[in-house]
């Protein structure tokens, strides 16, 4: 005997996770940002066989020519060519490798740094509370910008020293974040009783509290990714950044004013490279938001 | 014509998980003048059919009535705009916690002429004139008006909403359990007052509660509400004496005053019926000690039983 | 009130004093001499060295330096602009005006184009119009300042000819300043087209430093709206027959109005960096183009003295929206 197929409900697992992902999936743009960043990662991991030549080879006679549906423009430089023909689409690839390291080392850095500040600090209240955050009012007192090409014009411009002036730009948020939260868990039963039992302040504060605090700070990171990208694009922008000919995207457009009138296309890709990449890392970071913090879900 | 005449009201929510009826086929009178308590567990619906009249059921909720009329007009099918005109001059509500119903950005005098400036009441003198007017007959005191809902206490607050409820002279004013969240010493103020202004300005009274004690005291008909039907409905004085419907039975069972030193109370077992879990039959069987294997096929009408309305197949027989 | 803002003011103290030690470590900490880097020249012979080495104090101990780096800051000494020889002060003063204009518009504008469009995604939640809100918000908070530039003037001004490039107002226009704003000097000046020329000059480096700011602005007035809306006072004011437009502005607007002051005082900051950017794509006389070009030409003492005016405009900024935070904030304005 056969019955009519019954729809069996999936079986909805309680953990946190499952229901994070739950929460996580049905917001559509969080999954679409998702899904672009692994695109990007894609490529810059695959940038070598992805990109149609070496991101600085100068085609001597191919300059500034203009992208394959355009009059004059070849498959062979599909987003056309530079001032000193580079293939744009291969400098592109390549600049995804770039951002994401950039990104992947402020975030890395920041976090580290910042989220141990603010531990301390909100661990141990009191004094060293009280310096470290001044310490981060006075970061927050100067325009991010404006503290990172200072931090970089005192370290010479660079990659390197870009991504640290940013990095540092960046840790009053995070150290903020944690200590706000290490004090709204402190009170907690659950830590009064890690305590009784004797855990080591250090170790407590990494395997208690630590995890206990992570939800506004892996929102953080998503949308820190997206700061870093942005201001080391402005650093390079300003010629404070990566140096060229490196394909950092914002470098390439460093003197992109000249070809305003004459190549369009030397304008335009590195900025939606930049829009494209940074757009995705805010929309994983809301929607990580509103699937981690219960009180902003409607 | 009674002031009030609610039909078959409907209120339904509909959630990703279905559709949950959260009235079903109220039906309720009230004369002018009238004090008439609803009573149930929380989630029984009797909010839900309040703010329904008012028209404050938003989507996703659903509203549907055979008729809604009030002082011979049917709100059930005016305009929004005409029934806007009618909600907070003749039909006023107040609500359980006034801390949250107050808006933190104004002041109490804002909130009272904002009502009457709404309602056309008057030029702006006169709107202050009456504001204190309504004031001092709430025990507000008028130097207070300036004063912004932060700086209140509870019961001051509650004080002030009422003020704003009868400021144009309501016929009809609905309190949302207007004592829940007060202090005890406050709540039986806060009723006093009530009591006192329905009769010094006779308008028609509807208690929301789930209070016996004040059902007692304060209305002269109570209708009786599980998971969004009429279970029963009479004068509160038969009611209290000698009800009809098992679950109001029970409802007055669990009283404290009843049980004085008689040993543990008698909770009713389980839980109102939520959205899913809505059971065939008989709404109430799974927690009635009466049921029997009717109850758990068939669903029963309300029906005219000893000068009330009772909604049983076997409905308890008293004395 | 006034303890909230006494409270306040006891931080800014100190975190201004946080910054004078980084600009005062800011010659330390720059690569070369400090001794050169302060006279803007190399190879100064030694004996002149030793002497100038004396005379800028370089040769006390650290603390005494601050101590009298922190005495001519406050008797208004900033040092002088190795280009211009001019102080520091009075340069400031004068292009400052150029960055205040250009950012009260940008923030007008923000506030103008973003309150409502964050109203309206509010009320109308969930549909397409909401929708086309947030996205279009969310793409202008994520977008890179310079590109926007580059992007608008290839539209406005090289295609369609719309704008011009670059500078404040067109050379053909000539007066003496007498507020230092374009506008309303261009405006009293009386000259025929001299005001519209400053509108047109003004009008993209406006949209792009405001864009930021409008989509922070935008997506906060859709959230603390959606918040307020969802408010038992919202409700209660239905019940007392309240109409929508009323319940709308009156009371949900003007309750998310809260947190919108909050974030339009965090978008000082993120102002000034911007106003870097603009300034310097659209030839801006103002500071931030200042800033970028003293490091360009490594006037060391103009960075050090606009890096600390900057933050002290910053912080007093900030210290401004607190107070209209406290306005707007009954809790605090009447605190128990």
């Amino acid at each position: 005997m056969r019955g009519k197929p019954v729809a069996i409900p999936l079986p909805r697992l309680g953990g946190p996770l499952a229901r994070f992902w739950t929460d996580f999936r049905d917001n559509r743009g969080a999954v679409a940002g998702l899904m672009v960043i692994v695109v990007i990662v894609f490529t810059a991991i695959f940038a070598d066989g992805l990109a149609p030549h070496p991101p600085n080879q100068q085609f001597r006679d191919a300059l500034l020519v203009p992208p394959f549906w355009q009059a004059g423009g070849s498959l062979k430089f599909p987003l056309g060519t530079d001032d000193i023909g580079r293939d744009m689409l291969s400098r592109i690839i390549f600049g995804a490798r770039l951002s994401l390291l950039v990104g992947a080392t402020v975030v890395t850095l920041s976090l580290l740094v910042g989220v141990t500040l603010g531990l301390v600090a909100g661990y141990f209240r009191g004094v060293v509370d009280v310096a470290i955050m001044r310490l981060m009012d006075i970061l927050l007192a100067l325009p991010s910008l404006l503290l990172a090409i200072v931090i970089v014009a005192i370290l010479e411009p660079g990659l390197l020293n870009a991504v640290l002036a940013v990095a540092i730009v960046v840790l009053p948020q995070y150290a903020r974040l944690a200590r706000a939260a290490v004090i709204s868990e402190l009170p907690k039963d659950y830590v009064s009783a890690a305590k009784v039992n004797g855990a080591s302040p250090l170790r407590f504060m990494v395997i208690t509290l630590l995890p206990n605090c992570a939800p506004p700070l892996i929102v953080q990171a998503s949308l820190g990714f997206s700061t870093a990208i942005l201001d080391a694009a402005a650093l390079g922008f300003l010629g404070l950044g990566a140096q060229p000919p490196t394909p950092e995207w914002g470098t390439m457009l460093a003197n992109a004013l000249q070809f305003i009138v004459r190549a369009w296309w030397v304008v335009t890709f590195p900025g939606i490279a930049i829009l494209i990449t940074v757009l995705a890392f805010n929309l994983l970071g809301d929607g990580l938001r509103d699937a981690l913090d219960p009180k902003l879900k409607r | 014509m009674p002031l009030l005449d609610i039909a078959d009201l409907n209120v339904s929510f509909t959630s990703r998980s279905g559709v949950f009826p959260a009235v079903e086929g109220f039906s309720l009178t009230v004369e002018a003048g009238e004090a008439v308590g609803i009573v149930g567990e929380s989630g029984a619906g009797k909010s839900v059919a309040m703010l329904a009249a008012m028209g404050l059921i938003e989507p996703p909720g659903r509203v549907s009535a055979r008729q809604m009329m009030f002082n011979g007009v049917d709100l059930a099918r005016t305009e929004p705009a005409t029934r806007r005109r009618v909600i907070g001059k003749d039909i006023a509500m107040v609500f359980q916690e006034p801390a949250s119903n107050l808006d933190p950005c104004y002041s109490i005098g804002f909130h009272i002429m904002e009502t009457l400036r709404v309602h056309n009441f008057g030029h702006r003198a006169a709107r202050r004139e009456r504001a204190i007017e309504v004031a001092r007959q709430v025990g507000f005191p008028p130097a207070r008006l300036d004063a912004f809902p932060h700086q209140l206490s509870g019961g001051m607050a509650q004080r002030a909403m009422i003020a704003m409820a009868i400021a144009c002279r309501p016929k009809l004013l609905i309190a949302d359990e207007p004592t829940t969240v007060l202090d005890v010493s406050v709540q039986a103020q806060i009723i006093a007052l009530l009591l006192a202004l329905r009769r010094t300005q006779g308008m028609a009274l509807i208690l929301i509660t789930h209070d016996m004690g004040v059902v007692a005291e304060a209305v002269e008909r109570v209708v009786v509400l599980y998971a969004g039907e009429v279970c029963e409905q009479a004068d509160t004085d038969r009611l209290l004496r000698a009800p009809c419907h098992p679950y109001t039975h029970a409802l007055l069972a669990a009283l404290p005053e009843r049980n004085f030193g008689t040993g543990p109370l008698p909770a009713i077992p389980g839980a109102v019926p939520g959205g899913g879990d809505r059971p065939e039959g008989c709404l109430f069987h799974p927690r009635c000690v009466y049921a029997v294997e009717r109850c758990q096929r068939e669903a029963p009408a309300l029906r005219p039983l000893e000068g009330g309305l009772v909604r049983c197949h076997f409905p308890v027989k008293n004395g | 009130m006034l303890s909230f803002f006494l409270k306040r003011l006891a931080v800014v103290v100190p975190t201004f004093l946080g910054v004078t030690l980084i600009t005062f470590s800011l010659i330390r900490l720059a690569p070369g001499d400090p001794v050169e880097l302060l006279a803007g020249e190399r190879g100064i012979d030694p004996a002149r060295h030793a002497q100038m080495r004396a005379e800028l104090g370089l040769d006390q101990p650290l603390a005494v330096q601050y101590g009298r780096y922190v005495w001519q800051l406050v008797h208004g000494d900033l040092g002088h602009s190795i280009v211009s020889k001019e102080t520091v002060l009075s340069e400031f003063l004068t292009l400052f005006p150029e960055t205040i204009e250009l950012a009260v518009c940008a923030v007008t504008f923000a506030v103008v184009f973003g309150l409502p469009a964050g109203v309206i995604a509010a009320t109308r939640r969930g549909t397409a119009v909401d929708h086309t809100i947030i996205g279009v918000s969310l793409t202008g908070y994520s977008m890179p300042l310079f590109w926007w530039a580059l992007l608008l003037i290839m539209l406005c001004s090289v295609t369609l000819g719309l704008t011009p490039v670059s500078g404040r107002i067109s050379v053909i226009y000539y007066f003496e300043p007498v507020t230092g704003f374009m506008l309303i000097d261009s405006w009293i000046s009386g000259q025929v087209g001299a005001f519209a020329s400053a509108v047109r000059h003004l009008a993209l480096p406006t949209v792009v430093l405001g864009t930021i700011p409008l989509a922070a602005v935008a997506r906060m007035t859709r959230s603390a709206m959606l918040e307020a809306l969802g408010q038992d006072y919202v409700r209660a004011a239905r019940a007392r027959g309240v109409p929508k437009f009323q319940l709308m502005t009156v009371h949900a607007l003007r309750n998310a109005l809260i947190p919108v002051v909050t974030v339009i005082g965090l978008q000082i900051g993120v102002l000034l960096s911007g106003a870097i950017l603009t300034e310097t794509i659209f030839s801006w006389p103002g500071i931030g183009k200042w800033l970028i070009d003293s490091i360009a030409r490594r006037d060391y003492p103009a960075v050090q003295g606009g890096v600390l005016l900057v933050a002290a405009v910053v912080i007093t900024v900030n210290l401004l929206i607190d107070l209209l935070y406290g306005w707007v904030n009954p809790r605090i304005r009447h605190a128990r």
